[in-house]
């Protein structure tokens, strides 16, 4: 079984294509990495003065001094309280030209860049999954294959293994590098972080590489069961889009708990929540609802590929 | 122990699909000795092909029962595969990568060292082209490759389907002393092929089917039967004919000449000298394996009602 899994291991390494998409999953993710790092990136003191002298400009507008009057005249009417004055209020501050949004490593963990790469990665991955085997498949080599190693379970599971083990260095390596990027950036920063936030971001690196490996596996199992490439991205596309679009349309309460989108991102961030139309009008999908969800779907996958791949006959 | 290498008992294949039942392989009982090349004929579409796979667990077999080296497949077939070589129709292995990585990958699934690889091409002749993709080989080198496949395992049956399938006159010349010296060193051989002269030539037993249905097995010599014709040639050949007539024989004209159904040359040169006509001549006729084939399968298509 160790040889047939190093086999496997070895092709998915000369596989071309699997090449190209691993490559993707590195470029991508670090081009997402640089431009969340360049969009909260701290204003420099050139931007600073720049800023400074934009609000000393509209500072001089004759219209402002017109504004300034008209609000002392009316405070309330330009929504002025106590606690400020109509000067504070509308004079322009160099604050207002310079602004950015500082890193969050929580923020981007939740909703932000880190959720993305997580769902991109997956997505390059299933690629993988379903390209190797699909390879296979559309070259008729799967034959020949099984006239060396005709225990069909034995091939099935190296290929499996194979497939899991490869996503999941993959994605354990991008994952980590590209919080490790954001946690660097943060102290070079000087930001302050709160207790636990890098752990989370760890934690959720760990949490998404293992989904996107087995999201690899999913696809190897459907690509084992359908034997083409074309055939698994297009059950995939419908159970992801067409098993949305009708579960939306039969619209009973909490459909949201089948969504394969919403089982994601409450694996991968901890919860999601979804409206109601009874009770508190929210409810949340948990991590563990999600595991089980996810669990049952590869469990069923992998249970009528290998059912179908030892029973049928090999083109 | 049977002696039998290959050995099927009421092998029956059906395949189902909208238009209905299709009986690919139906109650065939197939045996091949151990050594030598067995021929495996039959029309296209005649079940050799799908018999092999099932040998091979490429294939679930309806009914029937199978055995290769004494063993039941395809539930032993793990304990036999080692000593088979195969190449089923059209060579096939992975386009992207070279033939030398094709042969690695499957050479290393069964733990065999890696200067096998070597060997392997070297036999066929691919030393040279070994690094280039696969699918930039001519159809006669992925032939060359599938074959180099089979030989990493040093078997001791190899099938082969179609093997000199898009070979150049020369490449067909090699395989078929590859084939006939692989015969003759101890390995059973199991050569499914249209190209009757060539199954004649390597051949020492044959089995012919038809519609999926065993129509004849044995050995080659068996098969053919004893001669039964003599082909004539005399200076005077009309005169001849009216001799051989008179004495009982049965003649013919043919093309090539005068044709005597006899299997006894003796009497006939004996009849002509008695008659002063003197023999340039006297070949006996043998009936070659393609006749028998075609008589037996156009017999078999003339006859042949299916289940």
């Amino acid at each position: 079984m160790t040889a047939l899994v190093l086999v496997e291991l070895l092709r998915l390494r000369w596989r071309r294509a699997v090449l190209l998409l691993v490559a993707a999953a590195f470029v991508i993710p670090a081009i997402l990495l640089a431009t969340t790092l360049w969009g909260t990136r701290p204003v420099s003191d050139a931007e600073l003065r720049s800023a400074q002298e934009q609000a000393a400009a509209a500072a001089e507008s004759p219209q402002l001094q017109l504004d300034i009057a008209d609000c002392e005249a009316d405070p309330e009417g330009w929504g002025v309280d106590a606690s400020t004055t109509c000067e504070e209020m509308l004079v322009p501050q160099a604050s207002w030209y310079a602004f950015r949004q500082p890193l969050d490593l929580d923020q981007e963990r939740q909703e932000g860049s880190g959720l993305a790469v997580a769902a991109l990665l997956t997505m390059l991955l299933v690629l993988v999954g379903t390209t190797f085997v699909g390879h296979d498949w559309n070259s008729g080599s799967m034959s020949n294959q099984l006239l060396f190693e005709p225990r069909r379970t034995r091939v099935w599971l190296a290929k499996a293994v194979a497939v899991l083990g490869g996503s999941l260095m993959v994605a354990l390596l991008v994952l980590l590098a590209f919080w490790t990027g954001l946690v660097v950036a943060s102290n070079v920063q000087g930001l302050t972080l709160r207790d636990g936030e890098v752990a989370a971001a760890y934690k959720q690196a760990v949490l998404a590489a293992c989904l996107a490996s087995l999201a690899a596996t999913f696809a190897h199992a459907l690509t084992m069961l359908f034997r083409s490439t074309v055939a698994t991205l297009g059950v995939l596309f419908a159970f992801a889009v067409a098993g949305s679009i009708v579960l939306a349309a039969l619209g009973f309460d909490g459909y949201e708990r089948l969504l394969p989108h919403a089982n994601f991102i409450a694996f991968v961030v901890g919860s999601y929540d979804y409206y109601v139309t009874h009770g508190a009008g929210i409810e949340a999908i948990s991590r563990s609802h999600a595991a089980v969800y996810f669990a049952v779907v590869l469990a069923l996958a992998v249970a009528a590929s290998l059912a179908s791949f030892r029973s049928r006959d090999v083109p | 122990m049977s002696g039998l290498v290959i050995e099927t008992d009421g092998l029956r294949k059906e395949f189902r699909s909208r238009t209905g039942l299709r009986v690919a392989v139906d109650d065939l009982d197939l045996a091949v000795p151990a050594g030598g090349v067995h021929g495996f004929l039959g029309p296209n579409g005649s079940g050799k092909t799908t018999t092999i796979r099932m040998l091979l667990g490429l294939a679930r077999a309806t009914a029937g029962t199978m055995r290769l080296f004494d063993e039941p497949v395809p539930a032993r077939l793990p304990a036999v595969i080692d000593r088979v070589g195969a190449v089923v129709e059209s060579p096939k292995f992975s386009p992207h990568f070279s033939g030398r990585q094709n042969l690695l990958l499957l050479s290393r699934s069964i733990g065999v060292p890696d200067t096998r690889v070597d060997a392997s091409l070297e036999t066929v002749g691919l030393s040279g082209r070994d690094r280039d993709r696969y699918r930039g080989y001519s159809l006669g080198m992925k032939q060359r490759l599938a074959i180099a496949a089979t030989l990493l395992k040093e078997p001791r049956l190899l099938i082969l389907d179609e093997p000199t399938n898009g070979l150049d006159p020369a490449g067909i010349r090699e395989i078929r002393e590859t084939i006939r010296g692989l015969g003759e060193s101890g390995v059973t051989v199991l050569l499914s092929s249209h190209i009757l002269a060539e199954v004649q030539q390597v051949c020492s037993s044959a089995t012919i089917i038809g519609n999926g249905r065993l129509l004849a097995s044995g050995r080659v010599d068996d098969l053919l039967g004893a001669t039964t014709s003599h082909r004539v040639s005399a200076d005077d050949a009309a005169a001849a004919r009216t001799a051989l007539d008179r004495a009982g024989f049965t003649t013919s004209l043919d093309g090539g000449g005068l044709v005597v159904e006899s299997d006894e040359p003796a009497a006939i040169t004996r009849t002509l000298a008695e008659a002063g006509i003197w023999l340039t001549s006297l070949t006996p006729l043998r009936p070659d394996l393609e006749s028998f084939f075609l008589s037996l399968t156009s017999a078999d298509t003339l006859g042949g009602g299916r289940a």
